[in-house]
């Protein structure tokens, strides 16, 4: 094997071991959750307004609480779909409400079980997670195309 | 004694079931902050001639902001938000409780930021905006209303494919004598395209004579109101626009103080023998510049108009080592009442300016490696018109901040 080839095997096989790991959260649906008790329903610009800092109660007039989901790569996507802005952005808009005593400062999940246990317990929070992690514990509310 | 015991064990009976059937304990958070600001070839004068000086750097001591925020209920909240400048000092900033029937209608009271503009209630939040500087209409040099008030109603309403937002507050307005005045705020802003796009209008009637919170010789005052003035009634208008599509915020505003005042003779003598006025300011404080200064020669009719604008543009661009956040921004501010002496309650920007009128315009970037953590670096250019010469100097500024609890 000359060298050459050996170096496209190395890259052709570390690209085998990292795509699958980029490839599958990347192409997940994602939902936005609430409890599973809470009849809460909202349209999908409420919910941009809502995870882009311009809206910090429910309809009803509660507060909103937000969960952020640890999972990096889902919540860049989550974020680029449905707010259309970069994480920094919306991290920074979440921050300045919460300095400005506007809204909660954002509870972080470290993953989908996290996030829905949170959720399950806190009237009036939202979160999202990977449409695969969904469980009858909580609610979805609206599906990331 | 036993009046004040009851009191307090009435007060535990309230407080305590509350405390129990809260849905957490209470969210704790804030930053530290230290900056770092030095002018470079500044002019000033030298008989009629300008020479040219670096001004010493300012190191500012670190500062913090400590928040507490707790959500009692879905529908009743309380914020506090102590800062530490200076590293001997604790001040209350804000300390409020709020009601929430509903979307349309919410009760804040306390000490809390004026719902104002585009920067009012948010200019605590240093690590989060581009920029280091507040906006004229809010630097604490020159005020053109006071930042707190006391009591506001606010709400929203869905309007077309967004949302109509407004609020109204009143306080005790902003001088030392409150009699008879009535002092009433109010926003109105539209918010739409998802929260990306926002325009709106501020306004503040001062509700009728008023003066300052400051005597002249404490400083500047925190209110809008300038320390010789022995009335002022007065009202602001502010109107705003933001967008922030995608990667960009682009911000402009506009505000327009109107003051009906009358001066107070003593102290605009001490100001003309003590503050190291200016030739114009002279020409406005006294019926004749060249007579004697006394209580006689003062001219008494103050009115004035202030008005201040910027347009600020940043870019978020998110890299592997963090985020970078150029931007510019492009500040104007006139007052032709102010002097440069801040002892005397005046502001050593405006007040320096043959005609109360500079410009600012600022470039810089911000940098977070981390979510919690800003460097932001800008340079200034001040332009101003100074001993009937167009004149300018250069000023950087350098701030970090840390986030913590978020």
């Amino acid at each position: 094997m000359t060298s050459c080839a050996l170096s496209r095997a190395v890259v052709v096989g570390i690209a085998a071991l990292v795509m699958p790991l980029i490839a599958t959260p990347a192409s997940a649906q994602i939902s936005v959750i609430v409890s599973a008790s809470q009849s809460k329903s909202l349209t999908e610009q409420q919910i941009a307004e809502i995870f882009a800092g311009a809206s910090t109660t429910w309809p009803d007039g509660t507060k909103v609480q937000i969960v952020e989901n640890g999972d990096a790569v889902l919540t860049q996507k989550f974020f680029a779909k449905v707010v259309k802005k970069p994480t920094a952005l919306v991290r920074s808009q979440w921050t300045k409400l919460a300095l400005s005593g506007q809204g909660a400062a954002p509870k972080k999940g470290a993953d989908a079980a996290a996030v829905k246990d949170y959720v399950k317990r806190m009237p009036g929070a939202i979160g999202y997670i990977a449409t695969s992690d969904l469980d009858d514990s909580v609610k979805e509310i609206f599906k990331v195309p | 004694m036993r009046a004040c015991r009851a009191r307090l064990a009435i007060a535990m009976c309230v407080l305590i079931p509350n405390l129990a059937s809260a849905q957490e304990s209470p969210q704790i958070f804030g930053y530290f902050s230290t900056r770092l600001e030095k002018s470079l070839q500044v002019p000033t004068a030298e008989g009629s001639n300008v020479v040219k000086e670096s001004q010493p750097k300012e190191f500012a001591q670190p500062f913090f902001n400590l928040m507490v925020q707790h959500q009692f209920d879905p529908r009743f909240k309380a914020f506090i938000n102590l800062n530490g400048a200076g590293a001997g000092t604790i001040d209350v900033r804000n300390l409020w409780g709020e009601w929430t029937p509903s979307n349309a209608f919410n009760v804040r009271i306390g000490k809390f930021y004026r719902k104002f503009g585009l920067y009012n209630e948010v200019l605590d939040a240093v690590p989060t905006y581009y920029g280091i500087e507040p906006p004229e209409a809010f630097d604490g040099d020159h005020l053109l209303i006071s930042r707190t008030s006391t009591a506001m109603v606010y709400g929203f309403v869905r309007a077309g494919s967004g949302k109509l937002n407004y609020s109204l507050s009143t306080d005790n307005g902003e001088g030392r004598d409150i009699e008879g005045t009535f002092p009433v705020g109010g926003d109105v802003n539209y918010n739409f395209g998802r929260g990306s796009y926002t325009i709106g209008i501020s306004g503040y009637s001062s509700g009728g004579a008023t003066n300052s919170d400051r005597a002249v010789g404490n400083g500047s005052p925190k209110s809008g109101v300038l320390p010789w003035m022995a009335r002022d009634s007065f009202t602001v208008v502010n109107t705003y626009a933001e967008a922030k599509t995608g990667s960009l915020t682009l911000q402009a505003e506009w505000a327009r103080a109107d003051h009906k005042s009358q001066r107070d003779a003593a102290a605009v003598v001490s100001v003309v023998n003590g503050a190291g006025i200016n030739a114009a300011q002279r020409a406005r404080f006294l019926v004749n510049p060249a007579g004697a200064v006394n209580a006689a020669n003062v001219r008494l009719s103050g009115d004035h108009v202030i008005q201040t604008w910027y347009v600020r543009a940043g870019y978020s661009k998110e890299t592997s080592v963090g985020e970078f956040g150029p931007y510019l921004q492009w500040d104007g501010y006139k007052n032709p009442e102010t002097i440069a002496t801040k002892k005397f309650g005046g502001d050593d920007e405006a007040g320096v300016a043959d005609d109360g009128v500079f410009s600012k315009a600022t470039a810089g970037i911000l940098f977070r490696p981390v979510p919690q953590v800003a460097f932001k670096f800008d340079a200034s250019l001040h332009r101003y018109r100074f001993l009937g010469r167009r004149v300018s100097y250069p000023e950087i500024r350098l701030d970090l901040s840390y986030a913590f609890g978020l």
